[in-house]
């Protein structure tokens, strides 16, 4: 199952929504992990592959003291020893989000599917899969001074919506999104199942209130 | 890639689509007709790749006119459309291996047939897509194909089952607009047509278009405030959002 995963920079702190609702797996940390107080490693696609890679690649062959660019750097090199000499064939995808030692908030992926293999660094905002939903919405409503509650509300907003429009129930039957921020000096934390329902309420409101104010949209002035 | 789209309005259909062609030889390219009237009362359309798409669309409208007696209704056109469909596709991939081209797999050509179907008293939507071409039909909710995505997420909030087709008309030129700002493989000039009961198969002219163009310029506005401020609402945070659960400080 290919789970989706939405990530935003702001000034704050980066915003991240992970859908994870795979029923043999449902801890929420099933595919983020934590590598140190500024860096965290989301994966997608093929997830026990992706968690074999972590454990048997990453962990132990990585110097996970470096910042965030020391770490996507060598586990770029790592990870396609590893897919080369086991011949994977499986997509697996990686996000790595997270501040440089200067501060710098900064998401890098590194993605494999069969023959292909790509590295890309991303701002504002960065997808487990090409995402035109998540494109239009940042498009939109994302502003440079965005604030990282904000952030959360938009990662929120557009996860649902993007699994009502790709008809993709399961994160709604499954009840299973996530929300998580890496903060400059917090670090990496979850958020709570409290905190995450109320942003979960209030982006229905707020699509309720979308709908209410467009109502009239296309009826002209003279009608 | 294009955004392709049969909405359906209270009374008839609206038809629209981009121009943009990408992935031939000069990458981009905003000049494909991907639009042609059939009869009086039905109107096909295409997307994806542009060359057999266009001599699909031609093909069937020639079809229809060498056979007006057998070819009257919609559901015979949407009958024989199919064969005429695939042979163009299957001769354009014929000429492409001869020449030693391969065409990657996700490339695809796709066909869409709407008009009122006096045979059945009802207006009909029709889909066909490469390879297979099996026809699919719409009989009651509306289609979009190809580029698809940023307009459904809109047709969800802005769309009503009561709207009529001058409004739709309307809406679908919002849904291209929109999706052409996010989506480099959308763009170029809007062709729209509608299909109503009393007068069928109507092309909007360019200056029509060019009408609710500008008359779209506040509604795309407006739209845009209506999302800033409905993200930055004060008053759903006061309902919804009473603890300051996710101060970081």
């Amino acid at each position: 199952m290919a789970n989706m995963i939405i990530a935003i920079q702001t000034l704050n702190g980066i915003a991240v929504a992970v859908e994870s609702p795979h029923v043999a797996q449902p801890e929420k940390t099933a595919n983020i992990v934590s590598l140190n107080p500024d860096t965290v490693l989301a994966y997608h696609e093929t997830l026990p592959l992706g968690e074999q890679m972590v454990e048997m690649v990453l962990r132990p062959q990585v110097d996970l003291d470096g910042d965030i660019f020391s770490i996507a750097t060598q586990a770029d090199h790592l990870f396609q020893e590893f897919v080369e000499q086991e011949k994977i064939e499986s997509p697996i995808g990686f996000l790595f989000l997270g501040y440089t030692t200067e501060g710098v908030g900064t998401m890098l992926g590194w993605f494999h599917a069969g023959d292909q293999t790509r590295t890309t660094r991303f701002f504002p905002y960065c997808t487990s899969r090409p995402n035109p939903i998540v494109g239009y919405l940042v498009k939109k409503l994302y502003t440079p001074d965005i604030s990282l509650i904000k952030a959360l509300e938009l990662t929120a907003y557009a996860m649902i919506q993007s699994k009502i429009v790709l008809t993709q129930t399961s994160i709604i039957e499954c009840g299973r999104l996530n929300l998580a921020a890496i903060h400059p000096e917090r670090g990496f934390f979850w958020l709570d199942k409290e905190a995450t329902e109320s942003i979960i309420d209030r982006n229905e409101w707020r699509d309720r209130a979308l709908r209410i104010r467009c109502a009239e949209l296309f009826i002209s002035e003279s009608e | 890639m294009t955004l392709a789209m049969a909405l359906r309005a209270y009374d008839g259909l609206v038809l629209a689509t981009d121009s943009r062609s990408t992935g031939g030889p000069r990458q981009s390219d905003d000049t494909s007709e991907k639009f042609l009237q059939v009869n009086r009362d039905t109107g096909v359309m295409t997307y994806g790749l542009a060359v057999p798409g266009y001599v699909g669309i031609s093909r069937l409208v020639e079809t229809v006119k060498s056979k007006r007696e057998e070819l009257t209704y919609f559901r015979p056109i949407a009958d024989a459309a199919r064969s005429v469909f695939q042979t163009a596709y299957r001769d354009w991939l014929s000429e492409q291996e001869q020449q030693g081209r391969e065409i990657q797999e996700e490339l695809k050509v796709g066909f869409i047939l709407g008009g009122y179907d006096s045979a059945a008293n009802q207006f009909q939507i029709s889909h066909w897509e490469s390879p297979e071409f099996k026809e699919r039909q719409y009989p009651d909710g509306d289609l979009l194909a190809a580029q698809w995505h940023t307009a459904r997420f809109l047709i969800n909030k802005l769309f009503y089952p009561e709207i009529a087709v001058a409004q739709l008309s309307e809406l679908a030129v919002f849904l291209l607009v929109e999706t052409a700002v996010t989506e480099p493989t959308v763009g170029g000039p809007l062709q729209l047509a509608t299909v109503t009961l009393g007068q069928g198969f109507q092309r909007l002219h360019e200056q029509d278009i060019d009408e609710i163009l500008q008359r779209s310029q506040r509604r795309f506005c407006q739209f845009r405030k209506i999302l800033l401020e409905v993200l930055a609402d004060q008053e759903v945070e006061r309902i919804a959002y009473p603890t300051s659960a996710l101060d970081t400080q």
